[in-house]
């Protein structure tokens, strides 16, 4: 498999095939499972979604070392690219996040109760740090950039600001990692633990090509349009 | 010391970089984070693949590049960088590489001067193992306990440039990074109880 595999031509379940972790993708973009012998290309067309737009983002997902570049794109993918962010924030915090912290709940229940405190503050810190900085996203990004396509230039921001502050969120997520695995007593329950750590692994990855799809083509994009106006 | 080192290929030539990234899986011990074959995109790409160790074709360097590697190049500034020679090249500027490997070298050859880099630079590191000295766990209460840097330095009658060295090895030993982490680690352990943390 390598980048080439994807193609406008692939039929929806190959694509699944080739990297399950797409379903989510899939989710996120409002596809219905029960797709039948649809194609890539079809699916892209019934929702007016830019099929290299998409293909992109399928090749971010599945390959570690991909660097996409947005010198093909313009205004249209933009657009795109903030609705793909906001409904991966969303799919974030009504799913992930959820589930992240009921997981993490069940092992809590496992451990020694004073323990149990100190890592459930941890969490719960970590999550207003993240509702934080999809908020900042939400409510000055996005809006920003979406004003910029309709061609009005609000003076005191631009995108570089973004660039500037765009803050981390996987530091304190790799910190929980390494105490679940590594310091936690033997006392707590290794399937517990075992469900909270891949469940982190997982919305580490997805949160790796998150980022990278802000940084390589929001950013980018969002600054050739600035220069343009 | 033995974990995984990563390694970063820079070659503009996919049928070698795919080579070496075959030595280095039959090797065992190495990890290929990427190829690259852009030099446009060398120090980006070596940000985010965090890498111990770039194996660089000096060929991807135009003149001025090659004369001031980590400066033109800030990302090597982190990791050991290993020059893929093929063939007869500028002196001066092989000098600014960690190690020289040629083209015609057996894979052993090239397998073993890379884990000879990373083993030199553990055995430089203060303490090369995985347990925290009794000093470290002295600072790392410090930081638990939300001190600053200049404070812990005030504290222990240290520079500022070593607590931020002790803070680094703690950070590479437990894998832990935030002050909250590290507060949970030191909880854990029983070196801070609650009531310091309130």
């Amino acid at each position: 498999m390598n980048e080439n595999t994807f193609s406008p031509e692939m039929k929806l379940g190959e694509l699944i095939d080739a990297n399950y972790r797409l379903l989510s993708i899939l989710s996120r973009l409002g596809v219905r499972l029960g797709f039948g012998e649809m194609s890539v290309e079809q699916m892209c067309r019934q929702r007016g979604l830019p099929t290299e737009l998409f293909l992109m983002i399928c090749r971010i997902y599945t390959f570690d070392d991909y660097m996409p570049s947005c010198d093909m794109f313009g205004r249209e993918e933009l657009r795109h690219i903030v609705d793909y962010l906001k409904t991966s924030h969303r799919y974030y915090s009504d799913y992930v996040i959820p589930r992240l912290s009921g997981e993490m709940d069940a092992m809590i229940a496992s451990c020694d109760r004073l323990h149990g405190k100190v890592l459930k503050r941890f969490f719960d810190d970590y999550c207003g740090e993240v509702a934080n900085h999809f908020a900042y996203e939400e409510n000055t990004v996005f809006p920003y950039v979406e004003e910029l396509l309709k061609g009005i230039r609000s003076s005191e921001y631009s995108i570089g600001s973004f660039e500037d502050n765009h803050s981390d969120i996987d530091e304190k997520l790799s910190d929980m990692k390494s105490i679940i695995m590594k310091y936690l007593p033997e006392n707590t329950l290794t399937e517990q633990r075992n469900d909270v750590l891949f469940e982190i692994y997982r919305f580490e990855e997805d949160l790796k090509c998150h980022t990278l799809i802000e940084n390589r083509l929001l950013i980018p994009l969002a600054a050739k349009i600035e220069r343009e106006s | 010391m033995n974990r995984t080192i990563r390694v970063v290929i820079a070659e503009p030539s996919a049928i070698v970089g795919t080579g070496l990234r075959t030595v280095l899986d039959d090797a065992g011990g190495f990890h290929t984070a990427g190829v690259i074959t852009e030099p446009s995109m060398l120090d980006e790409r070596l940000r985010i693949l965090d890498a111990d160790i770039a194996l660089i074709n000096p060929s991807m360097m135009d003149f001025r590049t090659s004369r001031n590697l980590r400066a033109s190049v800030p990302a090597l500034q982190e990791m050991k960088v290993v020059a893929l020679v093929y063939g007869v090249f500028d002196d001066e500027a092989l000098r600014q590489y960690d190690a020289v490997i040629k083209i015609v070298d057996s894979p052993s050859i090239l397998v073993n001067r890379l884990r000879r880099l990373v083993e030199a630079d553990g055995e430089h590191a203060a303490d090369g193992g995985y347990d925290l000295t009794e000093r470290e766990r002295e600072i790392l209460v410090s930081v638990a306990r939300g001190h600053t840097n200049k404070e812990i330095a005030d504290e222990h009658n240290i520079s500022i440039h070593t607590v931020i060295s002790h803070r680094k090895n703690i950070t590479r030993k437990t894998g832990i990074k935030s002050v909250a982490g590290l507060t949970v680690y030191a909880l854990l352990n029983n070196m801070i109880d609650q009531n310091d943390m309130e």
